[in-house]
């Protein structure tokens, strides 16, 4: 079966999908979205029923292989000492995300000049400065204006209120002298938007039940379907299809009958994020593109980058009560720019996290040895329940082409879609970078009060970010798209998600994701006359 | 004599074996998770991975062949013998803990006892303590523009 063709075809409804269906429906095309995923209810949530630390470790699970809903495809991640993790649905990982929303800041887009090591990116802070702003603006953001951190810029509402965590915490790198500022966040502080503000039910990474916390779904989406775009959910892209021009001219795809479908289309645009899309570029593969699609610099799936994340917790005598927004509350760059002399290059942020609930500091307590089976369970649980306070260090990883995505031999999805195979391996670099956020992030919550203190080197389950794996660049030999999201060898694909970023700085990375989404369709509507020259 | 039923079916054993893991508190104001009828809701989690199921399963046989009669026992006994095993049998703790601690931990009975709101977070939400305002004039005067 043949639909008709249209003039935009959207692959994923997530964080770059959501603003760039929103913006690109201005520009007189018709615009359609194929999501794999289905529409999200609130009330489906864990939130909403007592279960909710169980829900959210199990059917609400980040990771796709525990989670193995029919909507998520498996991913082959065996000895990778970080798991990936995503969502697939309208909205996509912003679904579970936290909403922590740093931008990258502008050293980020000038690695190789500033410290010889990765390389530049081709595009700048400052041309995707207007993008952060409106992203804010159709996100919901709080956060306080004035973070030497950044350039100067104002979030739309403001900070979510520390709690009992943040201000002990703040206090302790206020005494240390280091930077640390409100968490730019995207969740809303105030009513926005027909939203209603944050009440703090506390684990926004299984879904906000409330609506406060932005995922596209609820920012993007709704307006991107009042202009005109169709979003057809339950419907799995297989490969991009080419004509004879050698451009793209639409896919196949599976709907959520499980029938093989054709689409043509114009522009086909990619926004399944650092795994999904060189997946599905590899999948692409043909006669004309024997190693897969928009790959001839052979990058497609290499430079795959996570932030390798530590976690330190600490115990505390006085009471914190730790709901509220699990992740946002204050962040520190304190070791974010280069110091050779701590032994590694580059650098990490700190985001400071709340507390856990019942049953989650009960595991907590008991990983850390402070919460035995049997005999006293009750009465260490109750020392550490409310009394802790925790951050985690996002350190920052550097591309290597032996980091990668690649199709497994074996795996398939219930389509019958060859599966993603994940191969990587810690830097050295990243080892010292995690062992230095380790160390000097339990000497903050010691000057905070905390009288008991542990890390983790690295964080297995945290594989949020996915980047670096069709990464952007002016050289067709080195890159896999242009500065503006266009692939160097297929003239009407673009790219909008994480895989295009050069480098990944050592911030959550969805502001930037989203700023580039709706920087490429800018550049789209401003070149649409000679849009493929 | 050799039980004839796998102890995971065995719901009296897996009671008393619970209740070795999460005892009843002192004041009695919290019950042992075996006795707060947990068992059978830790044993389907505990049996929805085979590898998992089988490895627990293991380790509670050597149990039940410790103390033919492990639920007659008194706490201290049972403590001593679940530790032993544990120490051959480590994944017996290490499995059964996470089920058991989200399946308690969110039992109202469990709840009420440690003051605690038997409700879930949504729709009612939770008050937290506002931004100190000595903090925000630290940041003021540090502020760039």
């Amino acid at each position: 079966m043949s639909d008709d063709a249209v003039g935009v075809l959207i692959i994923g409804a997530g964080a770059s999908g959501g603003a760039f269906a929103w913006s690109i429906a201005d520009a007189g095309m018709s615009v359609l979205c194929l999501e794999q995923g289905p529409w999200m209810k609130q009330s489906d949530y864990p939130t909403n029923n007592l279960d909710w630390e169980s829900r959210a470790a199990t059917e609400f699970s980040p990771n796709p292989n525990i989670r193995n809903r029919e909507s998520d495809y498996p991913v082959n991640g065996i000895g990778t000492p970080i798991k990936p993790l995503m969502f697939n649905a309208v909205g996509g990982s912003t679904i579970l995300w936290a909403a922590h929303f740093p931008r990258l800041t502008p050293r980020d887009f000038r690695v190789r000049t500033d410290d010889g090591v990765a390389d530049d990116w081709p595009i700048d802070y400052e041309t995707l400065e207007p993008f952060f702003a409106l992203n804010d603006q159709m996100m919901g953001v709080s956060g306080l204006a004035g973070d030497p951190a950044y350039p100067y810029h104002e979030p739309p509402l403001p900070p979510i209120p520390f709690g009992a965590t943040g201000n002990v915490v703040a206090r302790g790198f206020e005494k240390l002298g280091w930077h640390w500022w409100p968490s730019d966040s995207a969740i809303i502080s105030r009513d926005y938007n027909d939203r209603e503000a944050c009440i703090n039910l506390g684990p926004c990474t299984s879904g906000c039940s409330h609506g406060a916390k932005a995922s596209t779904d609820i920012t993007y989406w709704p307006i991107a379907e009042r202009k005109g775009v169709e979003l057809r959910t339950g419907c799995r892209v297989r490969e991009i299809t080419i004509g004879e021009d050698g451009m793209a001219d639409g896919v196949l795809y599976y709907d959520a009958d499980g029938v093989l479908q054709e689409q043509k289309a114009e522009i086909v645009v990619l926004a399944s994020n650092g795994i999904g899309t060189p997946r599905l570029l590899l999948n692409s593969a043909s006669e004309r593109y024997p190693d897969g699609l928009a790959n001839s610099s052979g990058l497609v799936g290499k430079n795959l980058m996570f932030h390798p994340y530590a976690q330190i917790r600490g115990v505390f005598d006085e009471p914190l009560f730790g709901r509220g927004p699990l992740g946002c509350s204050i962040w520190s760059h304190e070791f974010y720019k280069t110091d050779r002399s701590r032994g590694f290059v580059r650098g990490y942020s700190y985001e400071i996290s709340r507390g856990l609930g019942p049953a989650g500091e009960a595991l907590y307590g008991n990983g850390i040895g402070r919460i035995p089976w049997g005999p006293g369970h009750h009465e260490a649980w109750s020392e550490i329940y409310n009394h802790t306070a925790g951050m985690v260090g996002i350190t920052e990883d550097l591309p290597d082409e032996a980091n990668t995505v690649t199709l497994d031999p074996d795996l398939t999805d219930s389509n019958g879609i060859p599966a993603p195979k994940i191969t990587y391996e810690l830097s050295e670099n990243s080892h010292r970078m995690l062992a230095h956020a380790e160390e000097r992030g339990q000497e903050a919550l010691r000057a905070a009060g905390a009288t008991d203190t542990h890390s983790l080197h690295v964080m297995e389950q945290a594989g949020w970010h996915l980047m670096g794996t069709a990464r952007m660049g002016s050289d067709p030999k080195t890159s896999v798209v242009n500065g503006w999201g266009r692939a160097h060898d297929v003239k009407n694909l673009f790219i909008i998600d994480g895989s295009i970023f050069v480098t990944s700085g050592g911030v959550n990375p969805t502001s930037t994701i989203q700023a580039l989404a709706l920087y490429v369709a800018d550049s789209i509507k401003k070149n649409i006359g000679n849009l493929f020259d | 004599m050799v039980n004839s039923i796998s102890p995971l079916d065995d719901m009296v054993f897996m009671a008393a074996f619970l209740d070795t893991l999460i005892p009843p508190s002192e004041g009695d104001d919290l019950p042992g998770a075996g006795t707060l009828g947990l068992a059978p809701q830790v044993v389907t989690a505990i049996t929805s991975n085979d590898r998992i199921a089988s490895a627990v399963s293991a380790a509670l046989e050597v149990i039940q062949e410790q103390a033919t009669d492990y639920a007659a026992l008194d706490l201290d006994q049972r403590v001593a013998i679940v530790g032993s095993v544990a120490e051959d049998h480590p994944m017996l703790i290490s499995s059964v803990i996470p089920p058991l601690y989200f399946a308690y931990y969110q039992h109202p009975t469990v709840l009420m006892g440690l003051g605690l709101p038997t409700r879930p977070p949504f729709p009612g939400g939770y008050s937290i303590d506002e931004t100190d305002p000595d903090l925000l004039d630290l940041l003021s005067a540090k502020a760039s523009s």
